[in-house]
């Protein structure tokens, strides 16, 4: 199980969406997903909580945990490899799991 | 119980936009006073302006700002810019703002993901065009509250 965090600039709105999105996305590549939301404001405190955190804004990646931008999936630019970007993560969150 | 409001106007800047949708939430009691301030705020860390191919903004705020969900649509006389929501540092030319009061209820995931779903599309916008009034209005809740009551 990956603990995944998605979090936009409210925590309500476009993380909703991406959340959908990216709940399709692990299916697909059949990775079993936790899934959590939350506030960009709250990722550097919170990713260490999680093997992965997807955002939906632009985000200075501080932190140890695997951190994707996932704007394209709400703005369809790029939306193909935003897509690739999201299942590269997952399974990468997947396999370092297994070897802890 | 998911309201839709469609208004016309003119703005000189985002944050007038936001006010006249906001504003139209207020008197609807849609949503609190601060309603307003909290948007623009969150405008300002995290802006909501798609792209150019879909020149919309979703300007919203968290639930504790929300008393019933509703959407207020906003068609320019002029566009105004609004940052991308992809690339802070670039500003694109809005002619409808769509400012979501959500909850954290069920039906908000299903307005947030149907309303982005529509605006992916390109013939959507051309459609909203090319309507008015009621006809929008209808059009609008159609397809953003779609298996909603």
């Amino acid at each position: 199980m990956v603990k995944v965090l998605i979090a936009c600039g409210s925590g309500i709105a476009t993380s909703s969406y991406a959340a959908e999105e990216i709940v399709k996305i692990a299916k697909k590549v059949g990775v079993d997903v936790d899934i959590h939301k939350g506030r960009i404001q709250d990722v550097s405190s919170n990713a260490k909580d999680y093997d992965v955190c997807f955002v939906t804004s632009k985000y200075a990646q501080n932190s140890d945990t695997l951190i994707v931008r996932v704007d394209g999936l709400i703005s369809g630019i790029n939306e193909d490899e935003t897509i690739k970007d999201v299942e590269a993560a997952l399974k990468q969150a997947e396999e370092k799991n297994k070897s802890k | 119980m998911n309201g839709l409001y469609v208004i016309n106007g003119a703005a000189n800047d985002w944050s007038e936009a936001i006010r006249l949708t906001s504003g139209e939430l207020y008197r609807n009691g849609c949503v609190k006073e601060e309603f307003y301030e909290k948007c623009c705020e969150r405008e300002r860390d995290y802006p909501t302006g798609l792209t150019e191919f879909c020149p919309v903004a979703i300007p919203h705020a968290s639930k504790d700002y929300v008393l019933n969900q509703a959407i207020c649509v906003l068609r320019l006389q002029e566009p105004v810019k609004f940052r991308s929501m992809s690339d802070v540092d670039k500003q694109i030319d809005i002619r409808y703002v769509l400012n979501l009061a959500l909850l954290d209820d069920s039906d908000h995931i299903k307005i947030i993901s149907q309303v982005i779903t529509c605006l992916k599309d390109k013939e959507f916008l051309v459609k909203m065009d090319s309507l008015e009034g009621d006809d929008l209005k209808g059009f609008l809740i159609d397809n953003f509250f779609k298996g909603l009551s």
